[in-house]
């Protein structure tokens, strides 16, 4: 009991975390975050499965954790699946996910400590990065 | 150092056929070596050329070839990205004295300026992560560098500026700046790491 109890606040730990902040706005951008829509402005935190979704003529700036930066055109949809950079305990797992318009990413302590764990998802596949030591490549 | 791979993702719906169309641009890095691999269901394509891009229409077709995107076009098509895109986040290392917590002369200037960086990228997140070098024992050392952590954190409490989180942590002598061999004393070694982002 104790276990599972030891479990769920530690997944509870991960689930609420903040994983990145606005640093810069334009117009209207919300989020939904467990079922409900609130509007973000400079300085708000971001956590795990957000959707951030921009209006028109709105776009964002993003820094995430461990560094990365993302910035967001209008009505564009992006998810925050997983962003966890944890170099002290060595766990890493990044899954993002652009629906709809356009994005730039830059990557942060990510890029270089575990490459392979970054995905960036688009409708019709996927994005990895390579650091320049790991260079992995599949066919 | 961070190796940095950015790139330019656009999805726009196009008429012609109703289908989905994404764009992937690799973007200069200022990186040597910088690289993204775009797969679908199909195939994958690695870009690893500044201003090459593919086109993907459908999960079950493979990326298009890689072209190239004039420098011109990508900064016009893609122009409120880049005038949205946060300021990079800047690291600043201070250097302690041995067996102290006390700051060398030279570091209370580095501070004053990762102090000066935090009040202007306000709001910000700041991580301070303490280090030692490899004398002592292991435990003194994740001590002695959380302690200088807290003190680094202290003084960046003291500015009474609005940050979102900041964090200490202490990592001993776990992640050297500079790889010694153990029992050996490295002023390099006994730093805090002031992550500003």
């Amino acid at each position: 009991m104790s276990k599972l109890i030891i479990a769920l606040l530690f997944m509870g730990n991960l689930l609420f975390a903040n994983v990145g902040i606005v640093k810069k706005i334009t117009g209207t951008v919300e989020i939904k975050r467990q079922g409900k829509v609130i509007k973000v402005k400079k300085g708000s935190s971001l956590k795990n499965s957000d959707i951030i979704m921009t209006k028109s003529k709105s776009s964002i700036g993003i820094t995430f954790d461990d560094g990365s930066r993302l910035s967001l055109g209008e009505k564009a949809i992006f998810i925050i699946n997983k962003f966890i950079v944890k170099p002290s305990k060595k766990r890493y797992k990044v899954d993002l996910e652009l629906q709809k318009g356009k994005a730039m990413f830059s990557s942060g302590k990510i890029g270089k400590l575990s490459p392979k764990s970054f995905k960036l998802r688009i409708p019709e596949g996927a994005i990895g990065i390579r650091g320049t030591k790991f260079i992995v490549e599949v066919k | 150092m961070t190796i940095k791979t950015l790139f330019i993702t656009a999805t726009a719906f196009v008429f012609l056929g109703c289908s989905a169309k994404t764009t992937v641009v690799l973007l200069d890095s200022g990186k040597a070596k910088n690289a993204i691999i775009v797969s679908t269901n199909k195939g994958s394509e690695r870009l690893n050329k500044i201003g090459t891009f593919v086109q993907l229409n459908d999960k079950n077709q493979a990326p298009s070839e890689p072209k190239a995107m004039s420098k011109k076009e990508i900064n016009s098509r893609y122009a409120t990205l880049f005038k949205i895109a946060p300021l990079k986040p800047r690291t600043y290392i201070v250097y302690f004295k041995m067996n102290s917590t006390e700051l060398t002369e030279e570091s209370k200037k580095i501070l004053d300026e990762a102090l000066k960086t935090i009040q202007e990228r306000s709001p910000c997140m700041v991580d301070v992560i303490g280090h030692t070098d490899t004398t002592g024992s292991n435990q003194a050392n994740a001590k002695v560098s959380l302690k200088r952590a807290n003190y680094v954190k202290s003084m960046i409490e003291a500015r009474k500026t609005k940050v979102l989180s900041l964090i200490a942590k202490g990592y001993g002598e776990e992640d050297l700046q500079m790889k010694t061999a153990n029992n050996v004393s490295e002023a390099k070694n006994r730093n805090v790491e002031i992550f500003i982002k």
